[in-house]
């Protein structure tokens, strides 16, 4: 990974949904989000997350920042 | 070229016109106040008093710019080799008189006996060429006012429909813009050398009137153009703000 690689910070949303067993949907009610806004940033749409929606996801999730958000190198 | 083939030119360009103008214009909204789909900014009253106020100018600049040719062409048939009947035009001149040099007028409590200023000068339409000039000045200038009161509209429409921070606003303004700067650094040459030819032309039997070209650049306009082209950037900086503002979850 050398310094001139384009990243990207990825939001590891669908698998955490699987891990805890939960639906979009349910996400959606218990933080708080339009499933519009949460698909915006499932798809990885979103240009930025404020840190009250962050705490809402961890929260909800029962997990760490860290866990939903990932850095990746953009595939051309 | 005969007056046949000229007739039927003038007439295709017009009906091209026409039909450009009715794809062009929103004419279903004329008039139209608040609708199911539109919450939001049209219950704000000055908004839609400016709709209603440019519905009003869109039909009567339309009217103008379709009414000008039909004037025109009856008229260029009606008219017999030898003018005999004409309408006035008003054509912008200067004009300067020399009391002094005019026998029985005097101006008392001025200290100068010289007047200046710049004003309207009636001539009829005998004269062609100020009748085509005429004619060719007020279409254009019913096609730019038509044309800036249809983007001033489809603003009001994306204001109407929630979504002013669209890509066409910033385009808009500044389109508004150049053709305002355009006509009005245009117009000024129009009136200094195809009204200045006419002007020429009129004599007096007196040495103390003098008729010469009106040059008057509209200074303001030109910086309203400027300014609405600032806007436009301005505008075009909104629009990625709000696009941040919206992906921001």
């Amino acid at each position: 990974m050398d310094s001139e690689t384009e990243m990207q910070i990825k939001i590891n949303l669908d698998l955490l949904l699987v891990m805890k067993k939960m639906s979009l949907t349910e996400l959606s009610e218990k933080v708080g989000v339009t499933m519009a806004n949460l698909s915006v940033l499932k798809n990885g749409k979103a240009k930025a997350i404020r840190f009250s929606t962050l705490i809402a996801i961890c929260k909800a999730l029962e997990c760490q920042p860290g866990d939903v958000l990932g850095l990746e190198a953009i595939d051309e | 070229m005969n007056t046949l083939s000229f007739l039927s030119i003038t007439l295709l360009v017009y009906a091209g016109l026409i039909i450009w103008l009715f794809k062009q214009l929103k004419f279903k909204q004329i008039w139209q106040g608040p609708t199911s789909h539109n919450t939001g900014a049209i219950k704000s009253p000055l908004t839609l008093f400016v709709k209603r106020t440019l519905d009003f100018f869109l039909i009567l600049f339309l009217l103008i710019s379709l009414a000008i040719p039909v004037i025109a062409v009856v008229m260029a048939i009606s008219q017999s080799d030898v003018p005999t009947w004409g309408i006035d035009i008003g054509i912008f001149s200067g004009f300067k008189l020399n009391l002094a040099e005019m026998s029985g007028v005097e101006a008392m409590g001025v200290r100068n006996q010289e007047f200046s200023g710049k004003g309207l000068v009636s001539i009829d339409t005998s004269n062609l060429y100020a009748w085509y000039l005429f004619v060719v000045i007020s279409q254009i200038s019913a096609l730019v006012a038509l044309y800036v009161t249809n983007q001033l509209r489809n603003m009001v429409f994306s204001l109407l429909s929630n979504t002013p921070f669209n890509n066409e606003n910033p385009q808009r303004i500044k389109k508004i813009g150049i053709v305002i700067i355009i006509w009005n650094i245009i117009n000024p040459l129009v009136q200094y050398f195809g009204w200045g030819s006419v002007v020429n032309d009129i004599t007096f039997n007196n040495t103390g009137i003098q008729l010469y070209p009106a040059f008057e650049v509209n200074v303001i306009a030109v910086l309203i153009g400027l300014m609405l082209l600032l806007l436009s950037g301005l505008l075009k900086e909104a629009k990625i703000l709000k696009e941040d503002q919206e992906l921001t979850i």
